[in-house]
């Protein structure tokens, strides 16, 4: 008989609680989150549609945002509005282009995966130059790219150390990788410190130059695949799952606040994104390799 | 309100009607000696029966107030949050507790239902081996001495990491005389090792490694790192792997070795373990989602029937584009269906339709697979009008 009364309690305490919890989850998940879609970078037409875009990179100056299509083998720009304006290879097409970067000289930078090279386009002299990485006798494999006061810095995938080269593509620096178990998949350059992403860990590293770890955020096991980040003004963290297709945010500190977004391949789904990042206009950019299309969210 | 509060207590008081009957009356039916044995089960041998039954009336069979796994987390609560952790065996996850233990008694320890081996073979067929060389604990059938059997850290539920573990037993310096020359710390000894049994002396595993048939300076020595000196037999290894996704992941040394043993392996692909386990031990979340979903395609035997393991220019390292890859078996549906093909466009993604546009062969909670419901959801996707 106890028993029973005390299954029924917990029944009525059970059924509270998931209601309030629910009220919680719509509170958290749904009114606080502030972004609104805003446009997508996306053709009408196979000619001005990245087929797997797999980077994004954003020309200030000229307002214009480089969509890397890698199973295209070319480069699409778009401008600030999003209308189509063209698309680039070189002669032949891009090797399996991945990310991109546009040095101080106009020069862009390209990781070719298909040559395993970091190729520099001069787009007046049309020289496209690849170039292969060896370092202290290892061979380098680029992955992702970022530019930061007239560096270029890029990520080796096979070790997860991030190189910064000058632009003419000599390697002045290393930053050492964290001990991680299935490397580092992204990171961001800050002064002179460098975020970087651990994918198997689940964890954002905070390094100093030398490679030192000043400070660590979890990401927590709510996240399933996280495989880009990016931070706003604030410092705080946008986490890109590409599994589950949501970008987790969370605060500076590291306290998850809200997440947003769902897999999917309609509108304001994900579906195996692949890149999130800040354009100068404080806009969120989502590249959405499955979906093949840039999404871009305002608050 | 008020009648919110009359509903309760109508609940309330048929909950209470249902009382439990005690065993002393259950045994005037149910055979007493059934309910013996070396292990016999906390209530039963209270004779609280009710504890777990209700003698009138229940939802779930056998008169069970709960169904599954939630039934023992009633009592084993602290069961409940430590079995959630890390890689969760697969009777656990479904929280099905009876696959292994009896729940009245048994003759075996720990309430198991066959003892210790045989119920492990009963699933994991293919590990039952007659090896001429047999590791003791494996001999024994003492599965559990390496093995976690409800959750642990790694895909292969090892109590501790592998070297660690072969430590606990062979830490005697002699264990390390037939490894002069080895190339820094001792370890991995699995990558060599097969911890059940092998025909080779040593328990070294089948498959050896044409290089280390050779001796070792094959590789070592040479003036290559990391996966450059894989890469220089394995051409079209390294053409996969320079690839917009690819498996060159950190390991702290050579990407290869993260799956593949360099020495000895119990498979041509010198894999360090079976494919999905390998494959599992990164992807959890991939296969936990395969597992939990009520539908998913069949008769898959390995991964790499339809993924590239290296690397690949295509979503999810598919081998060819969802039709190529599926009507390898689907024959009739790569001639005859919904319209696919260059020609058919997906207006969501601007993407030629093919088969990955409807079907998620990793698992949905729709039937075939589908991302959505067939009935309608999916369909009105892209089919706006109807």
């Amino acid at each position: 008989m106890r028993i029973l009364q005390t299954r029924a309690r917990r029944s009525v305490a059970a059924g509270a609680l998931s209601l309030a919890m629910l009220l919680a989850a719509g509170h958290a998940f749904g009114a606080k989150q502030p972004w609104k879609w805003s446009l997508t970078l996306r053709g009408n037409d196979a000619a001005s549609t990245p087929q797997l875009p797999t980077a994004l990179h954003v020309d200030e100056a000229k307002a214009k945002y480089y969509v890397v299509d890698s199973a295209g083998g070319r480069l699409l720009s778009y401008d600030k509005n999003g209308q189509f304006q063209q698309a680039f290879a070189t002669e032949g097409g891009l090797d399996k282009p991945y990310d991109m970067a546009r040095l101080t000289s106009g020069a862009l930078v390209v990781v070719e995966k298909g040559k395993n090279s970091l190729t520099r386009i001069d787009l007046k002299t049309k020289v496209v130059e690849p170039k292969v990485l060896v370092h202290e006798g290892r061979q380098l494999y680029p992955d992702r790219l970022e530019t930061a006061e007239a560096k270029l810095y890029f990520l080796d995938k096979a070790t997860g150390d991030i190189y910064r080269l000058n632009e003419q593509l000599a390697i002045e620096g290393r930053i050492p990788a964290p001990p991680v178990s299935r490397g580092i998949v992204d990171f961001r350059v800050e002064g002179n410190t460098v975020w970087a992403l651990g994918q198997g860990e689940k964890r954002l590293y905070h390094l100093a130059d030398s490679g030192k770890v000043l400070s660590q955020i979890e990401l927590g096991s709510s996240v399933l695949f996280p495989v880009s980040f990016t931070r706003d003004e604030s410092g705080n963290f946008y986490v890109l799952d590409r599994h589950a297709g949501v970008v987790v945010a969370y605060t500076a500190q590291g306290k998850e606040v809200y997440r947003f977004l769902g897999k999917g391949q309609t509108q304001e789904r994900l579906y195996y994104p692949h890149e999130i990042r800040f354009d100068p206009w404080g806009r969120l950019c989502i590249v959405d390799e499955g979906n093949s299309r840039v999404d871009i969210y305002s608050r | 309100m008020r009648s919110l509060r009359v509903i309760l207590i109508l609940v309330v008081l048929a909950w209470w009607g249902a009382a439990p009957a005690m065993a002393s009356s259950c045994y005037d039916c149910h055979d007493r000696n059934k309910f013996k044995g070396n292990a016999v089960h906390g209530p039963v041998a209270k004779g609280d029966c009710g504890k777990c039954h209700n003698p009138h009336v229940a939802k779930y069979k056998g008169l069970l107030q709960e169904e599954g796994a939630e039934l023992c987390y009633d009592c084993h609560a602290k069961e409940r949050r430590e079995y959630a952790k890390g890689m969760v065996h697969q009777p656990v996850l479904r929280g099905q507790c009876v696959a292994c233990h009896a729940p009245h008694a048994s003759a075996q320890r720990n309430l198991l239902q066959k003892p210790l081996a045989k119920l492990c073979f009963s699933c994991h067929e293919g590990m039952q081996q007659n090896h001429k060389v047999m590791h003791a604990p494996y001999a024994k059938g003492e599965c559990t001495a390496c093995h976690e059997p409800h959750n642990g850290d790694d895909a292969q539920l090892l109590k501790k990491n592998g070297d660690a573990l072969c430590a606990g037993c062979h830490a005697k310096p002699e264990t390390f005389a037939g490894h002069k020359g080895f190339p820094g710390k001792m370890g991995a000894c699995l990558t060599c090792h097969n911890p059940h049994g092998s025909s080779r002396a040593g328990l070294i595993r089948e498959k050896l490694h044409a290089p280390y048939q050779q001796g070792c300076t094959a590789c070592h020595g040479k003036n290559l790192a990391d996966s450059a000196l894989c890469f220089s037999c394995h051409e079209a290894v390294k053409k996969q792997m320079f690839s917009p996704h690819s498996h060159l992941v950190v390991t702290g040394g050579n990407s290869c070795i993260a799956c593949h043993s360099p020495h000895a392996a119990d498979t041509g692909k010198m894999l360090k373990a079976k494919e999905s386990l390998m494959c599992g031990s990164c992807h959890a979340d991939t296969m936990q989602r395969r597992n939990k979903s009520l539908h998913k395609h069949p008769m898959v035997s390995q991964c790499s029937d339809c993924h590239e393991a290296h690397g690949s220019s295509r979503l999810v390292l598919m081998k060819g584009d969802g039709n190529a890859v599926c009507s390898r078996c689907h024959e009739t549906q790569g001639k005859f269906s919904h319209p696919v093909g260059p020609k058919v466009i997906d207006r969501r993604t601007g993407q030629s339709v093919n088969c990955l546009t409807c079907h998620d062969p990793m698992g949905t909670d729709f039937r075939y697979h589908l991302k959505q419901s067939g009935k309608k959801d999916l369909c009105v996707q892209c089919h706006r009008s109807y």
